[in-house]
């Protein structure tokens, strides 16, 4: 589904420059008669519409994903019903959401209460402008995408303490408070970890990153020396307390605060809650990506080179794209579907003890990693072979055995496809 | 000497206490209602929690959103009428509620029990005791936010529920067990499925501690978090788990054995704070963990040794005479002292039932073991004390 | 807000057509600012108050985008929004006596104060503004103007004192942080 999607969008080819490419190839010679500052807007909100319509297929792909994945391992099937294995479940649920009352407390802030879903929403949408699905296929390559990143991913939570206020529920506000609280803690080793991959490419833009990694597999951030793994846990950790997942989803733990700070929350309101936090499970799956595994690169020299080579060769470069496309959202994926596995493996956390892991574990971890890095980049700038190849001989021990895990779970499902006992 | 009085002893998470003097920096006090309806407080459980932040400086325990008049509706019914109700009490752990009323009963009119309807209730006990526990472990992981392990319980303890229906028709409120034996027979067949639900649930087992019980974030949600020390619990008369979470070793099974309980082998299973400080939630967590596998191997015995013959004397289930008198017996229900005080008048029914319910007891503990703790600890204690309010309000 | 700073980031290479748009951004952002700014000191409720200081701040990052200072404007709203605007949310939420009601701030007997530390402020940024000989030109932007490379370099070689002294007293201020905090252990 998410692959229909975004393959149709590489047809549309949206990337700034290219999209005018497009068009002009469209009208020929009748785009001289639409003035440029009139096209500008258009190009503009066309780049929007790409990003809701990409959410929105992403979430609907996503849950139903996550109901999936949560009833397999759960020995249960999860929806069944709606469409080939409940695959329109979703849509089905969302068209009762759109049904529903909107319910604003008596007492609620109302303007607070409206606005809030909206800044949540707000605080995911533009960070789909830096994300990148391939070479034509981004939004905007600006020259501080990582920093745009971390500046823009920390107004979701101002949206989550909003809502929480303007509920005049105490629960939600223990919700808002625990968000902040979170924010604190958390945005300190994602900041750490930043830093170091900004230090290892010397640019903040993601393009750029990712040409950094290209090559073999063993040019991937993630392998350039011991310690970068070392930082790429503590980004994913970080990452899942960013997104509210569990085993950091103290906002909204169901079990301890019925539902934090979307308690008062219903419909479409709801939903667009909802919506926000699957954005922001791939928005950072998809950076943690690109920063650790390459981004779009395949890994594989040869075949980069050969897909690269597309000078006069427009097939060439429509496949080169898709193939980088393919890649990438796949790489995410996979990352979105540990978070999945994680949450439906892990207890949740305590409040004071996410502080203690944020600021005590996995910051001084990082601090050490970067030093190191920085220390390893200054002797061998560029990377060495031999680091790698130590890396690769360190961490496959638990690559190993995250990928037995991995192969059990995915034949697992399919070889005891049906539960027991039905 | 007004300085001296205004100085408030504020508990902290991690223990001891901070003083607080008027003009220090202070948040708000807050009122926090939690339940009776909340998802986490095991049905219609009011703690009224007075938090600084999410420390809890307060609570106080709000019960009775369940109360149904059982003491006074068995005094209008006759001796067998009364069993449907005591299902209604711990409706997790009904056939352990028939068997202490049975046994009560029994033992004020001298009622014969045959070996065989011994046999199947410390069988049928037992596997109750499974049940009970996997729901309560379950929904622990369910408290602590790991929902698979909620869900791994469920599937297993669906096994059970199964069982029991095709014992006795039910799968919640039995009415099984009944004053003079139990009121339908185990067939081979049902003997023979016990026995396979046993080999297969005993591996299931290792599979809840690999992962819930020695899960890292379980323990350091769990461990060293609500500490019960033994004396407290002993003052506030808590039994079960939560005692034995404690370090007493007390198991009426063991202590003052009833039905034939004296006749097996099994170890009881008490708390030694390996993970954190004894009496702790992963401690009376772990109890019940542990108990799981000793019920097994009870039943295990009780599966080889069990007689032929007779369940139950059948003029026994219209109704039992019973002389005048008054009696009193305790069972080890799964969440602790089940006790029954019956008095008879030497009429058709009780003249006066009044139940001794562990729940009722061990949630009294509650404001003394939650004090200085998070919002979230609350959660995690009260799953810990594994209440059941149909119990508790009676 | 953040929706007008993706479109403006988009239109961070403004081309003489696009060129058009500049002032339609120029007085969303600027109007925003401006409004939020003057709403801050009409609303009474403090809370409204601290989300209106957000919208203005937004407002002013897209002011910094426009004139194609980007580094600035992710700062502000990274320190801005996504630091300073929660803190004070905590603090207000944390230290409201009712949580849950929503805060009248009363008048209090600060006007005249307000209003001569108000007009000292204005006469001397109006004073710079007026006198500072500032370099008009027309020459569009060198391409790395705002570079993180640039502002690095600079921060570790002309500004290197300025730079540390910040961190040194940003250091002091965390210390100190923490012995506020502390106070209470140390004394029991």
């Amino acid at each position: 589904m998410i692959f229909g999607g975004t393959m149709l969008s590489n047809g549309l080819v949206f990337a700034r420059y290219s999209l005018a490419e497009w068009i002009q190839g469209l009208l020929g010679d009748r785009l001289e008669m639409i003035p440029e500052w009139i096209l500008f807007p258009l190009l503009m909100l066309a780049g929007c519409l790409v990003i809701i319509g990409f959410i929105t297929v992403f979430a609907l792909f996503a849950i139903w994903m996550e109901r999936k994945v949560s009833a397999h391992m759960q020995c249960r099937l999860g929806p069944m019903e709606v469409g080939f294995h409940g695959a329109l479940q979703t849509i089905a649920d969302g068209v009762k959401l759109l049904g529903k009352e909107d319910i604003v407390p008596r007492h609620a802030d109302k303007l607070l209460h409206y606005l809030a879903p909206i800044i949540v929403f707000a605080g995911v949408f533009p960070l789909f402008v830096v994300v990148p699905f391939s070479e034509k296929i981004l939004i905007s390559d600006i020259n501080l995408g990582l920093f745009f990143v971390a500046a823009v991913g920390a107004v979701e939570v101002v949206g989550v303490i909003m809502a929480g206020w303007a509920s005049n529920n105490k629960w939600s506000l223990f919700g808002a408070m625990r968000a902040a609280t979170q924010l604190v803690s958390y945005e300190i080793p994602l900041g750490l970890a930043f830093l170091t991959i900004i230090l290892l490419a010397g640019s903040f833009s993601m393009v750029d990153i990712i040409h950094q990694q290209e090559g073999w597999l063993s040019n991937w951030f993630l392998f350039h020396n011991p310690f970068m793994p070392i930082i790429f846990l503590s980004f994913f950790t970080a990452s899942l307390a960013e997104c509210k997942r569990a085993p950091f989803d103290l906002p909204e733990a169901e079990s301890e605060l019925v539902s934090g700070f979307h308690t008062e929350y219903s419909g479409m309101k709801f939903s667009i809650f909802f919506l926000a936090e699957y954005a922001a499970m791939y928005v950072v799956c998809a950076i943690a990506a690109v920063m650790f595994l390459g981004g779009w690169s395949t890994g594989i020299k040869p075949l980069e080179a050969w897909l690269a080579d597309s000078a006069g060769n427009p097939m060439r470069e429509v496949l080169s794209n898709t193939v980088h496309l393919v890649v990438i959202v796949t790489k995410s994926m996979f990352l979105v579907f540990v978070q999945m596995w994680l949450r439906w493996t892990l207890p949740r956390i305590r409040l004071d003890q996410i502080m203690h892991v944020c600021l005590k574990v996995l910051l001084p971890w990082t601090m050490v990693a970067m030093v190191a890095t920085s220390a390893i980049e200054l002797c061998w700038p560029g990377g060495n072979m031999v680091l790698t190849a130590l890396t690769i001989v360190i961490w496959s021990i638990p690559l190993l055995w995250t990928l037995k895990a991995i192969l059990d779970m995915t034949v697992g499902i399919f070889l005891k496809f049906v539960p027991s006992g039905r | 000497m007004g300085e001296a009085t205004n100085v408030t002893e504020v508990p902290l998470p991690q223990g001891g206490t901070v003083a607080v003097k008027p003009g220090d920096f202070r948040t708000e006090e807050m009122l926090l209602n939690i339940g009776p309806q909340h998802p986490s407080t095991h049905g219609v459980l009011r703690v009224v929690v007075r938090t600084d932040g999410e420390i809890i400086l307060d609570s106080q325990v709000h019960i009775g959103y369940l109360h149904r008049c059982f003491e006074k509706v068995v005094e209008n019914v006759t001796w067998t009428q009364v069993t449907p109700y005591t299902d209604r009490m711990d409706y997790l752990a009904s056939m352990y509620n028939n068997l202490g009323y049975s046994l009560a009963v029994e033992k004020l009119g001298d009622v014969e029990v045959p070996e065989r309807a011994s046999y199947i209730r410390i069988i049928i006990g037992e596997l109750q005791r499974i049940a009970s526990h996997l729901m309560s472990v379950g929904t622990y992981g369910l408290d602590v936010g790991a929902i698979t392990a909620f869900l791994y319980c469920f599937r297993d303890r669906e096994i059970t529920l199964r069982i029991f229906e095709e014992v006795c028709g039910q799968r919640l409120n039995y009415n099984y067990i009944r004053p003079g034996g139990v009121s339908g027979d185990l067939t081979d067949e049902m003997l023979k499925k016990i026995d396979d639900f046993i080999d297969y649930f005993l591996p299931k087992i290792d599979e809840i501690d690999n992962l819930l019980s020695m899960n890292g974030i379980f323990i350091y949600r769990t461990a060293g978090v609500g500490i019960l020390p033994l004396d407290l619990a002993l003052d506030y008369g808590c039994t079960g788990p939560v005692l034995r979470g404690s370090g007493l070793a007390r198991d009426l099974r063991k202590d003052e054995p009833y039905g034939l309980y004296e006749q097996f082998d099994f170890d009881v299973i008490t708390g030694k704070g390996e993970k954190g400080q004894l009496g702790d939630c992963w401690d009376r967590y772990m109890i019940r963990v542990r108990e799981m596998r000793e019920s097994c191997k009870i039943i295990k015995q009780a599966l080889a040794k069990i007689p032929e013959g007779k369940f139950i004397e059948p003029k026994l289930l219209k109704n039992v005479k019973v002389k005048k008198g008054e009696s009193y017996l305790k069972v080890e229900n799964p969440r602790g002292e089940l006790g029954y005080y019956i008095v008879s008048d030497g009429k058709k029914g009780p003249y006066r039932c009044s139940v001794r319910a562990p729940s009722f007891c061990n949630i009294a503990v509650l404001p003394e073991i939650s004090r200085g703790c998070m919002v979230a600890d609350m959660v995690v204690i009260i799953g810990s004390i594994d209440i059941v309010m149909g119990e508790v309000d009676r | 807000m953040n929706i007008l700073n993706t479109l403006s980031i988009l239109a961070a290479a403004p081309s003489e057509a696009t060129a058009i748009w500049l002032p339609v951004f120029f007085w969303t952002f600027a109007l925003v600012s401006v409004l939020s700014s003057l709403a801050v000191l009409v609303v009474k409720d403090i809370v409204r108050c601290a989300f209106l200081i957000m919208s203005s701040l937004s407002g002013l990052a897209g002011l910094y985008l426009l004139l194609g200072a980007e580094f600035l404007a992710f700062t502000q709203i990274m320190v801005y929004v996504g630091g300073i605007l929660i803190l004070i949310l905590f603090g207000v939420m944390l230290t409201n006596r009712e949580p849950l009601l929503i805060k009248r701030m009363k008048a209090t007997g600060l006007v005249a104060p307000g209003v001569l530390a108000g007009l000292i402020l204005f006469t001397a940024i109006g004073y710079s503004v007026c006198t500072v000989d500032w370099k008009v030109t027309d020459q569009p932007l060198p391409a790395d103007a705002d570079t993180p490379a640039r502002i690095g370099n600079a921060l570790m070689s002309d500004f290197i004192l300025p730079f540390e002294m910040a961190s040194v007293l940003l250091l002091v201020a965390l210390v100190g942080a923490a012995m506020a905090a502390r106070r209470g252990g140390a004394e029991g």
